[in-house]
């Protein structure tokens, strides 16, 4: 679906923000993008929808090269920013003024999802609160079917139930054609809902894999001490005791913690990347 | 599919567009109306006359013209630069050439549409007179004064393109910046030809007809086309800027 081979770009000519960054991103998952503020994952969105353009390397959208910004590619991507101004329409407006734009709109759905999300459909936009806003233009963008949905930070204003609901929502969408792209902050909120992570950070990726892959390599487990150091690459103490994440020499099953990975990566970067042997992210 | 141009597409943007600022277009009509029938009332009730110069009147028209064309153009593609972007903009699936043509549309034709009607119904309500009609039915017999009005608006709307905040003001001093760089490079070339001549508003010369360049009647029409071409070049050079725009 997506592929980024050897991609450099930079805001200011003397500092880079991404060098050689290789990437590929398969449909049928829903991806989380993580990394630390200023890491370029709002960056690295921008540059796969085209609304940057890089400075060197090639990126291949759906096999379009995004910075043309060809109409056919467009109609089959929806973005949903994290910060945005909406035009002065009522909800009714809003879906008769943009639904046309997009072939495969689904009306009904749009409906399902608004109801999901509570939101009267004859309420105007700017009646709205942040959040409400939010969860008009998730479900429009939902209903859009584009092949393609990026999110930057979508759970942010969202109250709790709405991030429950918008986990089963985005969980029940996702086929085999399709692709999602989560960046967000709150890790906590992807819990159970993305089956692949990138972890971006310092002009490259350092991790980019499937889940099954990193509960593969990796086991989230509580230990009672930290007996063999070696094997052992982040630790947290809390009340019943340490919880850590080591190499999974034993094969053990266990349920990914996105946080602890999170953590783990940053505080053993090399030796995440060597574990991972991330030379050519393919997921 | 067609990448350039698609007439759906091409209806969808133009409705939403329209929509999006129809409360703006509705506000600015109103201001532009009640600027200039307070204009022409305040010279009528100063002047103490019953009616007032066709000439006056046109002049006030002719000035309101100017700054409410560059006000709008100027402030047509900014929203592609806000941090804060709206739903859809540059992502929405139109080409480049469709949000040309529908600012083109809207700015060239249905700004000059509208001004038009406001300055008539003003004419009629204050003077029951209709000789605005001439002006523009005669489009032209006053081709260089339209031309240099959508010259000049072509100018702001890549302004628009260019500029991240502040777009009317900073298109505006550079094309100030422009014309003291005209008169200095005018200065300059007069001055190498007339070298005995010292101290010489050299534009002034022109107006008061104490110096004449003779200039053969190529180079003459080379500068009118320069002017004719500038605004059709300035709208290519806005499409091809939009192209490039990165947010």
């Amino acid at each position: 679906m997506i592929t980024i081979n050897d991609l450099a770009f930079s805001y200011k000519k003397k500092k880079p923000l991404f060098n050689n960054l290789n990437l590929k991103l398969s449909e049928g998952r829903i991806h989380g993008l993580l990394g630390k503020n200023g890491a370029g994952k709002t960056t690295l969105l921008k540059l796969i929808s085209g609304l940057l353009f890089p400075d060197d390397g090639i990126i291949n959208t759906m096999g379009y090269v995004p910075s043309r910004r060809k109409p056919e590619m467009l109609q089959d991507i929806y973005f949903l920013f994290e910060e945005y101004t909406l035009p002065d329409f009522s909800i009714k407006k809003f879906l008769k003024v943009y639904s046309g734009f997009y072939p495969k709109f689904n009306e009904n759905r749009f409906s399902h999802y608004l109801k999901e999300f509570e939101i009267n459909a004859n309420e105007k936009l700017n009646h709205l609160s942040y959040g409400q806003k939010k969860k008009v233009l998730i479900a429009f963008g939902l209903a859009t079917n584009t092949k393609l949905l990026i999110m930057d930070e979508p759970t942010n204003g969202l109250d709790i139930p709405s991030k429950s609901q918008f986990r089963k929502i985005i969980a029940g969408e996702i086929d085999e054609r399709k692709c999602v792209i989560i960046s967000t902050h709150q890790v906590r909120d992807l819990d159970s809902l993305i089956d692949s992570i990138t972890i971006i950070d310092q002009q490259n990726i350092i991790i980019s894999e499937p889940i099954e892959n990193i509960t593969k390599k990796l086991c989230f487990k509580a230990i009672s001490s930290i007996e063999n150091e070696e094997k052992v690459l982040f630790s947290e103490s809390g009340l019943k005791g340490n919880w850590a994440v080591i190499e999974n020499y034993n094969n053990e099953d266990s349920k990914l913690d996105i946080e602890m990975l999170f953590n783990a990566t940053f505080a053993n970067k090399k030796r995440m990347q060597s574990i991972f042997n991330n030379l050519n992210n393919t997921l | 599919m067609n990448d350039i141009f698609n007439a759906k597409r091409f209806t969808l943007l133009l409705k939403e567009q329209s929509s999006k600022n129809l409360k703006l277009f509705l506000m600015g009509a109103v201001l532009i109306f009640a600027v200039l029938f307070a204009l022409d009332l305040l010279a009528l009730i100063s002047t103490g006359l019953h009616t007032l110069k066709f000439d006056v009147r046109l002049g006030f028209y002719g000035v309101g013209i100017f700054p409410t064309a560059f006000l709008l153009s100027s402030t047509w593609f900014t929203y592609l630069s806000n941090r804060a972007p709206e739903s859809g903009n540059l992502l929405l699936p139109v080409s480049a050439f469709e949000r040309i043509l529908v600012a083109f549309i809207i700015n060239v034709i249905v700004f000059s549409l509208i001004y038009f009607l406001i300055v008539l119904s003003i004419e009629i309500l204050l003077f029951q007179h209709f000789e605005i009609l001439y002006y523009f039915t005669h489009f032209f017999k006053y081709r260089l004064f339209y031309i240099s009005l959508f010259l000049f608006q072509s100018f702001f709307l890549f302004g628009s393109l260019v500029f991240k905040k502040a777009a009317t003001i900073k298109t505006g001093f550079v094309i100030f910046i422009g014309f003291i760089i005209l008169q200095l490079i005018n200065n300059l070339v007069m001055s190498v030809v007339f070298r005995n001549v010292h101290n010489i508003n050299y534009s002034m010369m022109f107006f008061n007809n104490e110096a004449f360049l003779i200039t053969p009647l190529y180079i003459r029409l080379i500068l009118l086309w320069i002017i004719y071409l500038g605004f059709p070049l300035m709208w290519i050079a806005s499409y091809f800027k939009l192209k490039e725009k990165q947010v």
